[in-house]
Formats: structure tokens, sequence, C-alpha cells
């Protein structure tokens, strides 16, 4: 499928999360880790939604329980239970993080880039999107270089706090001079290629995508819609 | 016939570059083990050499992309580094970037105004909470009374304040260090002496 297909998917998933009531919320958290333990190649993604999730429930419960208020105010009741509220966050977080692994596993970032590149969005944005991304492996590859150098000319990088502060400036000096000087010759390159003189550039290698694959994504974002509006009809009329 | 206005193609790298620079600077964190951020270094650069607007966009297209590669927190902060590029060029065309004393000046109004747009994100869309140590700070003065805006946003004013400075320092001597003929491609840049 076309990497927009799996973002609208994700879209989708993790916004309805918002939506749903609490005991399906439970299970709706379920799922993208029950896929992820299915999907051999995406089961080391679980670690990183533990790794983010849990600190994260702690920190929700440090600031929600009563448990450190009880604990300064030598109250004997000493409560560690977490509002409802604090529970329903956690959970809807833990949609949208666990199904953005999937979505990250399934599309690769150079997959995203072509896409973007062959997508109908305005050239300039499309530029804007997948540049850093082009950009920030071959930055890198020079900034481990000019580690290197520097180590070679003595500074250390291993010293204080003070003295690891200090070599910021070695490390991104030549770096940002070198990119810096770059620019004008990146930029020449845009313009002597007509960059932006058309709205689309041509495709070498389009993405292929199913005939019905737009037609999903925009059912899935009228369907945000819908959900989105059912439950402000449900509570307004609820409140009112 | 109206003409429609774009950044130019030197405006769109720059950003480009900017961008990466923000990205590869948790790679240098890491590397130098130390206990910042210093993620918003390309967005400070940018407004000093192009402006507010081209630095907001930098920001914007930053945490994006960061949304994008590890998942959407960073997306849900990207207003906050809108900011940061927005009041870093404010403050830079309007002379804050020529001394040290003016340039720590510009970090402590970078780190109060980011607050105010950082508290609401962090109190309503994350519950008060981020998963990291500041937790524990922002738990603490919740338990002793404060509420839990106050307690949120004495903890963004306590992390963010030394690593804004920083991250406007480095970006100055970045930029005084730079060579006269490089400063000569950027005709827009804000004074820094």
């Amino acid at each position: 499928m076309h990497p927009f297909t799996w973002l609208a998917l994700w879209l989708w998933y993790s916004v309805s999360a918002l939506f749903v009531p609490l005991p399906i919320l439970v299970g709706w958290c379920m799922v993208p880790v029950v896929m992820m333990m299915m999907w051999a190649a995406a089961r080391w993604r679980i670690k990183i939604v533990m790794v983010f999730m849990i600190p994260m429930g702690i920190g929700l419960w440090l600031v929600h329980s009563h448990w450190l208020q009880s604990l300064f105010s030598h109250n004997d009741n000493v409560s560690f239970a977490v509002p409802m509220f604090a529970i329903v966050l956690w959970l809807r977080l833990f949609v949208f993080f666990a199904a953005a692994q999937l979505w990250l596993q399934k599309v690769p970032t150079q997959q995203f880039v072509a896409a973007l590149f062959s997508s109908r969005l305005p050239i300039g944005m499309a530029y804007l999107c997948a540049g850093p991304l082009l950009l920030k492996e071959q930055l890198k590859q020079q900034l481990a270089a000019i580690k290197e150098a520097q180590s070679a000319r003595g500074v250390s990088f291993d010293g204080s706090l003070v003295q690891r502060l200090k070599t910021i400036v070695p490390l991104l000096s030549p770096l940002l001079m070198q990119s810096l000087n770059d620019l004008t010759t990146r930029s020449s390159a845009l313009d002597a290629r007509a960059f932006r003189r058309y709205p689309h550039r041509t495709v070498l290698k389009p993405i292929s995508e199913y005939r019905w694959e737009p037609f999903l994504r925009v059912v899935l974002l009228c369907c945000l819609l819908v959900e989105g509006g059912a439950f402000w009809l449900y509570h307004s009329i609820s409140i009112g | 016939m109206k003409e429609k206005r774009q950044f130019s193609s030197r405006s769109l790298v720059l950003i480009v570059i900017c961008v990466a620079i923000n990205m590869i600077a948790g790679q240098m964190i890491s590397m130098l083990k130390l206990p910042l951020f210093l993620d918003s270094i390309g967005t400070v650069l940018c407004a000093v050499l192009a402006g507010p607007w081209v630095a907001l966009f930098t920001g914007l297209v930053t945490n994006l992309l960061w949304g994008l590669l590890t998942g959407p927190i960073a997306a849900a902060f990207a207003p906050v580094a809108m900011v940061i590029g927005c009041v870093a060029g404010v403050m830079a065309r309007a002379g804050w970037f020529k001394s040290f004393g003016r340039v720590v000046i510009t970090g402590v109004v970078i780190t109060l105004c980011l607050t105010v747009v950082a508290v609401p994100i962090r109190t309503y869309l994350f519950g008060g909470a981020t998963g990291s140590g500041a937790d524990f700070v922002v738990a603490y003065l919740h338990a002793v009374g404060e509420g839990l805006q106050e307690s949120v946003a004495f903890t963004v004013i306590g992390i963010n304040l030394i690593d804004k400075i920083l991250t406007v320092l480095i970006v100055w001597v970045l930029l005084r260090r730079m060579p006269e003929r490089t400063r000569h491609n950027f005709p827009h840049m804000a004074p820094i002496r």
C-alpha cells in the first residue's frame, strides 16, 4: 500500500481512540501491541513503546495520585489511587504511540521521501519535508568524521561537564561552515534545474498504489469527522 | 497578474540545512553525554540568518519530521519550536544578538515565551507528565500546593532556561566565527557585533 494510506490508517486509528469508551479503549490499545508481537520484524518496537509509556505512566501516577501529598501531610491513609482521567489519557497516548511504531515499521524513511516527492504536494513543500531526511545522514557522517579529526587534534570529549560543553563549538563549527558554504551551490543547482517552475516534477519511479487507495484515504478522514461529530453530539446531549 | 509570494530557493535550502542540524543535535548530545536538549540550534541559527518567518517554518518542519520519524509526541510540540524560531528572529532583528549580555537576555526571553505555549500543551495533552525525571518536580510542586499549570510552568522554565541560553550562546559564538566570505551570502543577517 502507499505510505500515505498507511499514514491515513494510523491517523484514523489513533484519533478514534479519543472517542471510544474506556472498556473498548483497553482493547483498542492492545491491537497494535498484538500486531507487533505477531510481526517478527516489528517485535523490537515493543521495547520502544514500553520504554516511553512506562515512565509516562509513572509520571502521570506521580502527578495525579495523591500519594506524594499524603506523604508530605503525614496522613496515615496513604492513597495510591490514580484518577480515571489519567488512566484514560495514558491509554490514549499508548494508542497514538504504539500505532505510530507500526506505521514507522511499515513505511521506511526512503519510501516516505519517495512518496512525498511523487505526491501532489507543492514541490517546495515536498522538498522541505524530504530534504532534511536526505541531508541528515550526510551530516551524521560528517559529524563523526569531525569528531575523529578533533580527537586527533587533542580535543577531549570525555572530560568534565564544562569540558564537554566546550567541545560543542569545535564539533559544530566545521559542520556548520561546510553546510552554509554548500548552501549557495545547492540553491543554484535547484534554480538551474528550474525548481518550482512547474507545479509537479516528473517522477522516474512512481510509488505504486491500488486504485481504491485514494478512496480509502478519503473514507478514513470522513470517518474521523463523523466519529468526532457523533462524540460531540452525544456529549452535548448528555450534558444538556 | 498578482505574483505568488514564496520563499526563495536559498531560504528553502537554509531551512533544510537548519532542520537537519536540529536533528543531528540529538546525536551530538548523546555523543557528548550532556544533560541538555540543544535541539533548537538550527532554528535559532536560521532566525539570525534569515529572520523570524523562515525560522518559524524551520521549527515547524523539524518537529513534524521528528513526529513522523520517532512518534507523534514531537509533533505535538511543534508550536513550541515555532515560537522559539519566531521570538529568536524578532530579537535578532531588534539587535539582541550584539553582545554577550544581550544574548543571555534573548535566551531568557525565548524561554519565557516558549513556556506560554508549552505549558497548555503539556498540561492538557499530556496531563502534566512527559515520562522524564522532570515529572518528579511537577509532582512535588503539585503536592506542596501549587496548581498543575503553575507546577508545569516552573518545571518548563527550570528545564529550558539553561538549555535555551546555551543554545543562543552557541549560535552567537558560531556566527561570530563565521568567515566574512560566508557572511556575504546572507545579506539579511541580523547584526551580531
